[in-house]
């Protein structure tokens, strides 16, 4: 097997016989989130990009595709990029204070690794995919940590009606010793009429700076990387730090073939 | 003989007895600022044409089965990110007669060891200037699903717009990406004059920004990129996050790939 990641003569080879995966989109961050660096709710202002690439279809003698590198630009608002595969790990509505249970994060193999492992979230985030209507609501989390122990539990006292896109780094906030995340078992939040929360059980491959206007950011994966296998169907989540700005980003990236 | 899969392959063919190299130098100009083609929400993203590149030649020499890029050295007197990209001529619109003339759809390559058709943001250029009252235009394409029919915004287009001028199009609320443009109407304004160019655009890299006080030099191989074009390829390069006047200057070098 040739890994993509090891070497650029093994990242050609593949290309050449099985084709890298080249895209960019065309979306956009809007409206602008909510500021946050409260010390309850993740720190960090961050938003969600609008969109969640989808990992196309493999051959039959590709087993994993691999991201090979990013590339991004914003209009306003300098920041900082969160890149990773993303499994949504449960849904709260707030109206009614109902949880719907997403999916675990898988076992996959990882670059440079022969055996799948079940993968872990140490970058879990909160996000509102339906602005909210609620005053500093405390959401309360039970989650499965990344050991396999159940009944763990967290919580986050959220700013005041989130605005859709809005995301909260749940990483501060897991129970003591905890160091990620690998399925959600229960959500509930403390008061509120409107808006939906999900959570992005995220496992980051690129975290890089994504200046805005006159800055752009590109990431090239090769060692030392690890980062899990990419399957199809995979989604890819996209988070912005440190700006809450409504803004035009153009977002790229480059899958390879393992072979 | 076989493909080129390694740099000391590639260093081999360009530096050999019998070189396979050839460096194809470019220069843009633009004597005042270009519009931001488009307006409304969403569609702010500024982008103009950096230069005009020459398509690949229509024939591959003996021994030569695709052109790889393999460096891209530019310096411009624009700050802002340079995208070098081939580009997939959807289309135009001759905004005098309303006549859309359709060209091709994205093309279908092997990706990650499966035939999959390419996608695609829609880029909007102006070709021919446009009057002081364009008015509106809207296109309609195929989108990453292969859906049929979807529309763009209806946009309002920027008064007097030169030759140069470019825009992303906003797409149908869920679509990430397009496979073909298929039709383009225009509406409103006064006797519009002019012609718009619909671009598919397939990144070869977004380089970091090239300011006046220093060139970039982009080692696509190290980048993990080893695209191979086809005799006729179109190529260009454009700015993204600016509309601003000046020059830019640079060149790509390609090697010639091997059976």
């Amino acid at each position: 097997m040739a890994q993509p990641l090891r070497s650029i003569a093994d990242g050609m080879a593949n290309q050449s016989a099985q084709g890298d995966w080249d895209v960019v989109y065309n979306v956009r961050i809007t409206p602008a989130t909510t500021v946050n660096t409260g010390t309850t709710s993740g720190y960090q202002t961050v938003a969600r990009w609008q969109e969640t690439p989808t990992v196309p279809t493999l051959g039959g003698s590709v087993p994993y595709a691999y991201c090979k590198s990013v590339r991004a630009t914003a209009l306003t608002g300098s920041g900082g990029i969160l890149v990773g595969l993303e499994t949504n790990g449960g849904t709260l509505t707030v109206s009614g204070n109902s949880f719907a249970a997403g999916t675990a994060l898988p076992s996959r193999k990882s670059s440079g690794a022969s055996a799948a492992v079940q993968l872990a979230s140490t970058m879990p985030i909160l996000w509102s995919s339906a602005s909210a209507t609620a005053t500093t609501p405390v959401v309360t989390i039970g989650y499965t940590n990344e050991a396999g122990t159940s009944s763990r539990s967290m919580t986050m006292t959220l700013p005041t009606n989130s605005l859709i896109g809005s995301a909260y780094l749940m990483s501060p906030h897991l129970q003591s010793g905890d160091l990620g995340i690998r399925s959600i078992d229960s959500m509930s939040i403390s008061t509120g009429t409107a808006g939906v929360f999900k959570v992005g059980l995220l496992v980051p491959f690129v975290t890089q700076l994504n200046g805005a206007a006159t800055g752009c950011s590109i990431t090239t994966q090769f060692i030392p990387v690890v980062q899990p296998g990419l399957l199809a169907g995979d989604q890819i989540g996209v988070y912005r730090i440190g700006t809450n700005s409504s803004s035009v980003m153009s977002f790229g990236l480059t899958l390879g073939p393992e072979t | 003989m076989a493909a080129l899969t390694t740099p000391e392959q590639v260093l081999a063919r360009a530096c050999g007895s019998t070189p396979y190299e050839w460096r194809e130098p470019f220069y843009g100009y633009a004597a005042a600022a270009r519009t931001s083609l488009f307006s409304g929400a969403g569609a702010a993203q500024l982008i103009q044409r950096a230069a005009y590149l020459p398509n690949l030649p229509g024939s591959l020499e003996t021994g030569v089965t695709a052109y790889i890029p393999v460096k891209f050295e530019c310096f411009s007197s624009t700050g802002s990110p340079v995208l070098f990209a081939e580009l997939v001529n959807f289309g135009s619109l001759n905004l005098a007669t309303n006549t859309f003339t359709n060209n091709d759809a994205m093309p279908t390559r092997t990706v990650l060891g499966s035939s999959k058709q390419m996608l695609s943001p829609i880029l909007v250029e102006v070709e021919v200037a446009l009057n002081a009252t364009p008015g509106s235009v809207q296109l309609t394409y195929v989108d990453q699903d292969g859906n049929t029919g979807q529309l763009t915004t209806s946009h309002a287009m920027g008064a007097s717009s030169v030759v140069g001028s470019c825009a992303i199009a906003v797409l149908a609320a869920g679509d990430t990406a397009v496979a073909d443009v298929t039709a383009a109407v225009q509406s409103g304004g006064t006797s519009p004059t002019g012609t718009l160019r619909f671009w598919g655009v397939m990144p070869l890299t977004l380089s970091q920004s090239a300011p006046s006080t220093y060139a970039l030099n982009t080692n696509l191989l190290a980048e993990g990129q080893c695209d191979r074009l086809a005799a006729s390829a179109k190529v260009g390069v454009f700015h993204i996050g600016s509309v601003t006047a000046g020059a830019t200057i640079g060149a790509v070098h390609y090697v010639g790939d091997q059976a």
